[in-house]
């Protein structure tokens, strides 16, 4: 992919940041089909209510013995199941946009909540210096160096199961990430001649740190961010398709795929392909969203 | 190799009309644009210019060398008789490292760190002349006792960073004499060494090259190493030859406004208590080349008539002294 | 050298003890053991009873001592669900793990250094930007999925090869493995392509990046003006330079590919040691947990040893200045 591929400005027209930033991304076509898919599927999960066409969870709707028809068949009370249904007769088109509400809810809340506490870790460690540092870092740098499919399962294993546990083993997966960059980009930016204005003018060490360090380190976090988020989305599946994720009640993508794994063996992939199809086009989607985001925030590469 | 008795008379080298371009996403950046010399055997050429201003790149044209997407796009090349721009691959690379052979900027970065000296000398001669590993060695320990490098049994067996930059510097150059060549091209192989190392080195270079008949292109942007070094000069500016002839020509008495600029910012060459005078102004940026004389709005001679491309203006009686100017200076300094 | 390995050694065993700490404290302490381990209905005697044999009615610390006395002896405890000793199990299912991590290993670095050097060497060549694309995909695609797909393609669509299972085994030295007989190698391909196929992304991007860089340094500019030919100046000057990190980084992987292991055995039902701590946590079957764990940070641990010494070996910047130091 042509992901260096930035466009030659035209240093003649003076632009908002954020405008220039939108106007470099959008100038790939490989970045901007990533992004469309994106808003696609996030709208399809906002409205999965709407757009569905039944509520996969409300049992007068279903019909057992419309079980397991394959993509295409006829329902019962007329209309067609365009991707089959799974064995309770549930049609996959509308479990799959309510999967994707929960998965993309899941990803999205986890990273919020590990984005703020690596940054207030970062943030610390980079102020304070000396033994903190120190020891975040060490912290972050053991974390790191296992695999975060193992963290999440010693968790999990350690906390028991449920939605509330698995976000907070997602956020426990994630948090290193964050306060690495956020650390790193703050170092760089400590030395600079601004931070020293501001200290020289006495300013409170919070509103040094919130006024002005963290617009900064902003660039580099976005695009750990987007990147992170499609890795717990990936995470969330693959804990909830082993069985120590969701519960039932929540019916993500990788539980969907989980249930339609027994079916799979006698033929009848589609309970298991189109949500595996559905989680699949969410994270490319954010992987080039934050692949072109990490090109066009770099300052290196700006000229 | 088409090298006759009856081609003595010409050339080693003949450059004409030279153009490597790279289109790049901006526009063409014409890092060599018409450039033309000639080298006889033997003969010390200096090529002299600020940096960027293609000197480089004009030796990787001559090596067949160019990185992509940058291509010699006009032009010829004749080494010895033979066109080196449509010489097809192989033969090229037979040529190269063997009767031309060239030493690249960086001495701390020419040889490969993770191989061994002696490997890194033999393969060269080995690509070439399928003597055995034995005599390889053999030839490559002459090589370097050549360049001054003592104890080489002991040199060969130690990788590149066991080396000072100076040492390396040897080894390359070494290297780049390990297969008698007739023509070698060293880019700026003194720069970022000491100025006693710089010294030796050119000192050393310059007696082997007289020794064996080796042609000589040296590149710098550095006018006092030229100055007893080469016979001959030739000055580049943005990506042309703006001034050529013997050493003694353009530094004693230069015609083109920049290579005066330039010898007026040599320290040594000022009175004491003089000031520098820096040429005004900066290299032209390679993408933004104004009309005319490339020179043009930095030269203290400029009028309207420098809008117009100044030709080579060669010297009655004598086509290899000359230089791109409409107004070149009097002989007076 | 020696004193470099010696220093390693003795980071390993302190890391290994503080991770010992941090894996008890996790399970033995912030669960409650006694009601996820003893059914609650149980008659209250008999609950005593259970809790004294288990145990836990001793105070925090002096279970950890009996656990740490245990660790160094090999006792990590017995199973609650299999009452045999948790790490004979382990270490019973550990050979088919490693066996499938090395082959999806191996998988990687055959496959991912050559095509990685292709694409480097031609980033701008519809076959160079196929491979990028391609390793963008296998980054992204989720293990399992890929895992069900192969299943759903080559064994069921096409009945090509088995979907679960280890197959017969063979044995070398007491140690059965799939590798030796044909039929063991049908039941290997499928999950050790799971598994590779995201090392093999990472290996595809490291040595395409690595070889585009070597390929801007001066020593291949001076090597291509010695008039090497093509394939040396890419097979010996560049290779060997981009070779190092990259076996060390796939080196320093296989501990992670040991891992991942968790996920592809669940999914093709490989009888190895992730699978074991799947089932174990699934049972609440602690003592198999805290085996798995401790076993897995000490086979992380000598991977970096192990790693960093042949590191230091291989490059000879390191090595001299090792030697010296
Ligand atoms: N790969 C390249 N792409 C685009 N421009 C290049 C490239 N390599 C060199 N140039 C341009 O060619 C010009 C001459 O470069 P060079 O020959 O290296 O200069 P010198 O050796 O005299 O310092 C410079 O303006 C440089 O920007
Ligand atoms: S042509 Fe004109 S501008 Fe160019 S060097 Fe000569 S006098 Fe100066
Ligand atoms: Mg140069």
């Amino acid at each position: 992919m042509p992901a260096s591929a930035a466009p030659v400005r035209d240093p003649g027209v003076p632009t908002s940041p954020l405008r220039r930033v939108a106007a470099d991304f959008f100038a790939d076509p490989v970045a901007t089909f990533g992004f469309a898919l994106l808003a696609l599927l996030v709208a399809l999960a906002l409205f999965a209510p709407l757009v569905s066409p039944q509520n996969p969870y409300d049992l007068a709707q279903i019909d057992v013995l419309d079980g397991r028809l394959p993509p295409g068949a006829a329902a019962a009370t007329g209309g067609t199941y365009w991707l089959g249904t799974d064995d309770q007769g549930r049609d996959m088109l509308s479990a799959i946009f309510y999967g994707l509400r929960i998965s993309l809810s899941v990803g999205v809340a986890s990273t919020i909540v590990a984005l703020a506490i690596g940054v207030v870790a970062g943030l610390a460690a980079a102020w304070a210096g000396g033994r903190i540092e120190t020891l975040v870092m060490r912290v972050v740098d053991i974390q790191l160096s296992f695999p975060a499919i193992l963290i999440a399962l010693i968790l999990i294993a350690v906390l028991g199961q449920g939605t509330g546990k698995v976000v907070a083993a997602l956020v426990t997966v994630q948090w290193a990430y964050y306060a690495r960059t956020v650390r790193s980009a703050a170092l760089v930016e400590r030395r600079k001649e601004y931070i020293e204005a501001a200290r020289c003018l006495a300013l409170s060490p919070l509103r040094i740190v919130a006024g002005h360090l963290l617009p900064n380190c902003l660039p580099p976090l976005i695009v750990v961010a987007t990147v992170q988020v499609a890795a717990a989305i990936a995470l969330e599946a693959t804990l909830s398709f082993l069985g120590l994720g969701l519960p039932i009640t929540e019916p993500s993508l990788g539980l969907l795929i989980a249930n339609g794994y027994q079916y799979l063996l006698s033929g009848k992939y589609w309970i298991s392909f189109f949500p595996g199809l559905a989680l699949l086009a969410s994270i490319v989607s954010i992987n080039l969203v934050g692949d072109r985001l990490r090109d066009v925030l770099n300052p290196r590469l700006q000229r | 190799m088409s090298a006759t008795a009856a081609m003595r008379d010409e050339p080693l080298l003949v450059v004409d009309g030279l153009c490597t371009h790279f289109p790049t996403r901006a526009g063409v950046v014409k890092a060599v644009d018409g450039v033309s010399f000639s080298l006889r055997r033997g003969e010390i050429l200096g090529l002299v210019g600020e940096s960027g201003s293609g000197k480089s790149i004009t030796g990787y044209s001559i090596l067949g060398l160019v990185d992509p997407p940058g291509r010699v796009v006009a032009g010829s090349i004749r080494y010895d008789g033979v066109e080196l721009t449509t010489l097809p691959g192989e033969a090229m690379r037979r040529l190269r490292g063997n009767r031309i052979s060239m030493v690249v900027q960086d001495p701390m970065a020419t040889l490969n760190p993770v191989l061994r000296i002696d490997r890194q000398m033999t393969e060269t001669i080995l690509a070439h002349d399928d003597v055995g590993e034995a005599l390889a060695l053999e030839r490559a320990r002459d090589a370097l006792l050549r360049v001054g490098i003592a104890s080489p049994d002991e040199r060969l067996r130690a990788y590149p960073h066991q080396f000072s930059g100076g040492m390396r510097q040897r080894v390359a150059i070494a290297i780049a004499l390990i297969n008698r060549p007739d023509l070698v091209i060293a880019d700026e192989p003194t720069t970022a060494l000491d100025v006693t190392i710089q010294g030796q080195i050119l000192h050393e270079v310059q007696t082997l090259a007289r020794e064996t008949g080796t042609a000589l292109v040296w590149i710098t942007h550095d006018l006092t190493v030229v100055a007893g070094l080469a016979d001959r000069v030739c000055v580049m500016y943005a990506g042309r030859i703006v001034e050529q002839g013997t050493t003694a020509q353009v530094l004693e008495s230069p015609a083109h406004p920049y290579t005066r600029g330039l010898l007026d910012s040599v320290p040594a060459r000022n009175a004491r208590g003089a000031r520098l005078r820096q040429i005004p102004g900066m290299p032209p940026a390679p993408l933004g080349l104004p009309d005319g004389c490339a020179f043009r709005e930095r030269c203290p001679r400029a009028d309207e008539a420098c809008v117009a491309d100044p030709p080579m203006r060669g010297t009655p009686g004598d086509p290899d002294r000359g230089a791109r100017c409409h107004h070149p200076l009097d002989d007076a300094p | 050298m020696t004193a470099f390995v010696i220093r390693r050694l003795i980071e390993s065993v302190v890391v290994l003890f503080a991770m010992s700490l941090i894996v008890f404290v996790g399970v033995y302490a912030i669960g409650n053991p006694v009601d996820i381990l003893i059914n609650p209905q149980a008659e209250p005697l008999e609950r005593e009873r259970a809790i004294a044999a288990l145990g836990l009615d001793r105070p925090l610390w002096e279970q950890y001592v009996t656990f740490l006395r245990g660790a160094v002896t090999g006792d990590l405890g017995r199973s609650f669900v299999h009452a045999t000793p948790a790490l004979g199990l382990i270490v019973e299912k550990m050979p088919a793990t490693l066996e499938l991590a090395f082959v999806a290993m191996l998988l990687a670095v055959v496959l991912g250094i050559p095509l990685g050097l292709w694409a480097g060497l031609k980033p701008d060549a519809l076959s160079g930007r196929a491979i990028m694309a391609g390793s963008i995909l296998g980054f992204s695609l989720p293990t399992f999925w890929v895992g069900l797909m192969l299943i759903m393609v080559f064994s069921v669509m096409l009945g090509w090869l088995p979907s679960n299972g280890r197959g017969p085994t063979v044995d070398v030295l007491g140690i059965g493995v799939s590798f030796l007989t044909v039929d063991g190698w049908r039941h290997l391909i499928l999950p050790a392509t799971n598994l590779a196929l995201f090392k093999l992304a990472l290996l595809i991007r490291l040595t395409r990046a690595g070889t585009r860089e070597a390929l801007l340094q001066d020593y291949v500019k001076f090597a291509r003006a010695k008039g090497l030919p093509q394939r040396r100046v890419i097979g010996v000057h560049v290779l060997r330079n981009i070779l190092i990190p990259i076996v060390t980084v796939a080196g320093l992987e296989l501990g992670s590919v040991i891992a991942f292991a968790i996920v592809t055995e669940s999914v093709f039902a490989w009888p190895g040691m992730g699978k074991l701590l799947i089932d174990s946590i699934n049972l609440l079957d602690r003592p198999v947990i805290v085996a798995y764990l401790l076993v897995i940070v000490a086979i992380f641990i000598t991977i970096n040893l192990v790693v960093d010494v042949l590191y230091s070996a291989l490059d000879p910047r390191v090595r001299l200045t090792e030697s010296r130091g």
